[in-house]
């Protein structure tokens, strides 16, 4: 029981850490997240830039899922 | 070889990418703002996972449990429904939720005074990530909540034969030998393991 909800838990929070067009519109004014950072910089052709948030997404998740 | 191409490589480049940008640039600002958007992503995520998990708990066992009466042999249609979610878009999400709260926007803020906005605040935020990934929750609960209980064993054996309970078992044993992962990979809207 107990390891289902984690795992529930766990895919639900990969999945938030990196929902980019829903927190765009609903997002209170002025909070920004890592996916929003990122999709800002590459806007702005950054892309050297939004290696950082994007590296910080990847590792995250990646840790979590094999976890 | 497929790893190689479609994780490492680019994992590769991000690094590059970094190392150079924090060679390169002042760390005051981005230590600032990093810890900041690190923080409101990780908040809202463990939030937003809390909040499914809440919700989808009450859903699972209530499938469970549901009896054979008119009423709750329709709970795996609302089930269905409530989880639909997924298979929208962010965007569309997001644009339901904020035509939503608009007309009710101005009905909270006069009740409460200005002190609740509805839409562009942490309602509406979790409001429609609940709805997005409900199914997720659902599912992984859903599972662990049918999965190995002994009233299925109960039920094969008040129901049929020796054979039936002995296929029941056999099943169950497969199921539970399953490894962890596959099982936690599997637990997508639409493609049930069991």
């Amino acid at each position: 029981m107990r390891a289902g909800i984690i795992a529930g838990w766990l895919t639900v929070f990969v999945d938030t850490f990196k929902e980019l067009p829903a927190t765009i519109f609903l997002r209170p004014f002025g909070m920004e997240t890592l996916s929003i950072w990122t999709s800002m910089l590459a806007s702005e052709s950054a892309w050297q830039a939004t290696a950082i948030p994007s590296l910080v997404i990847v590792l995250a998740n990646t840790f979590l899922t094999v976890y | 070889m497929m790893l190689l191409l479609a994780f490492v490589l680019p994992l590769i480049q991000l690094l590059t990418w970094a190392i150079e940008e924090l060679t390169t640039t002042d760390l005051g600002t981005l230590e600032m703002v990093f810890g900041q958007y690190l923080l409101n992503t990780a908040g809202l995520s463990a939030g937003a996972a809390s909040l499914v998990i809440a919700v989808a708990l009450p859903i699972a066992y209530a499938l469970r449990h549901a009896g054979s009466s008119n009423k709750e042999r329709r709970l795996p249609v609302v089930a269905r429904l409530a989880t639909l979610g997924y298979a929208v878009l962010g965007l569309v999400i997001a644009l339901g939720v904020l035509l939503l709260a608009a007309p009710l926007n101005e009905t909270v803020l006069s009740m409460t005074g200005g002190a609740v906005l509805l839409s562009a605040s942490l309602f509406s935020l979790m409001y429609g990530y609940l709805v997005r990934f409900l199914a997720i929750g659902f599912n992984s609960s859903a599972q662990e909540a049918e999965g190995h209980s002994l009233t299925v064993y109960g039920e094969s054996r008040g129901g049929a034969g020796r054979g039936a309970v002995q296929l029941t078992q056999a099943s169950l044993v497969a199921v539970s030998q399953e490894p962890r992962r596959r099982r936690v990979a599997g637990a997508r809207p639409g493609v049930s393991s069991r």
